[in-house]
């Protein structure tokens, strides 16, 4: 279950509508020892950068897929440790598309075990919640939050608890 | 000489928690075996089967992303921190 207030679910909304019609992306942090999410870290979507520099390996652009900055990161989760906060999970938004963990979701959250990309696969991060956002014609629509499941490996569907 | 490793959140269950550990090494790939041997289990979430550093890990060496250095065979020299900043992305 995704623990998380309802002041962040709403921080993730509004950046999805400010960056619509392409996608959002940022980090789920609250506090080290709590188990509730209380800040959507936003973080900038790279992936235009990447597809113009590199088409054949980032053929999509930021309409359809999100890549964070991964200096960005490297700040955030610096800062995180200075506050006392915890990275929870990433969350991302999809643009005049419904909420789900789609195929490039799971190819880009996971790794081939034994080195085939068609072979097995683990989560990259087994403990990350993943937040989706639905962002229709602009206005944030809902969210849906995925996890990995071992026993499944795959990622499910998981219930969010939004405490205000 | 040892230096800092930071590492993201996401790989902690690794280190009992601590966001660095100092670490020995000479190159980097000698800092990813040392690293490993105190936080077992790690270095297959940083590294493949050929011993290259995996496309959701970036690995910077005071800042600098080892890519544009020697990759892992870059030496430490006098640097301060490695930091492991994972990649993430979907679509």
């Amino acid at each position: 279950m995704l623990q998380i207030t309802k002041a962040a679910l709403e921080s993730v909304f509004s950046h999805g509508e400010e960056t619509f019609p392409e996608e959002c992306c940022g980090c789920l942090a609250g506090p080290a020892d709590g188990d509730e999410v209380t800040e959507a870290l936003r973080c900038t979507n790279i992936q235009n950068r990447l597809h113009e520099k590199d088409p054949e390996h980032y053929p999509r652009t930021a309409k359809d897929a999100f890549n964070i900055d991964p200096l960005e990161q490297m700040k955030i989760e610096e800062a995180a440790d200075e506050k006392g906060l915890k990275l929870f999970g990433y969350y991302h938004s999809h643009p005049d598309c419904e909420s789900y963990f789609s195929a490039e979701d799971t190819r880009q959250a996971t790794y081939p075990t034994t080195g085939d990309d068609d072979g097995p696969r683990e989560p990259i991060w087994p403990d990350a919640h993943q937040l989706i956002a639905s962002v229709k014609a602009g206005k944030a629509d809902y969210a849906k939050a995925f996890t990995w499941v071992g026993v499944a490996e795959e990622f499910v569907e998981e219930e969010i608890e939004v405490s205000s | 000489m040892a230096v800092k490793v930071n590492i993201p959140t996401m790989l902690r269950t690794h280190t009992g928690g601590n966001a660095s550990v100092e670490i020995d090494g000479v190159t980097l790939s000698e800092v990813f075996e040392n690293l490993e041997a105190e936080c077992s289990g790690i270095k297959e979430r940083l590294v493949d089967e050929q011993g290259r550093v995996r496309r959701f890990i970036n690995v910077y060496l005071d800042g600098e992303d080892i890519r544009f250095l020697s990759d892992l065979d870059t030496e430490v020299g006098d640097a301060k921190e490695v930091s492991i900043v994972p990649a993430v992305a979907g679509g």
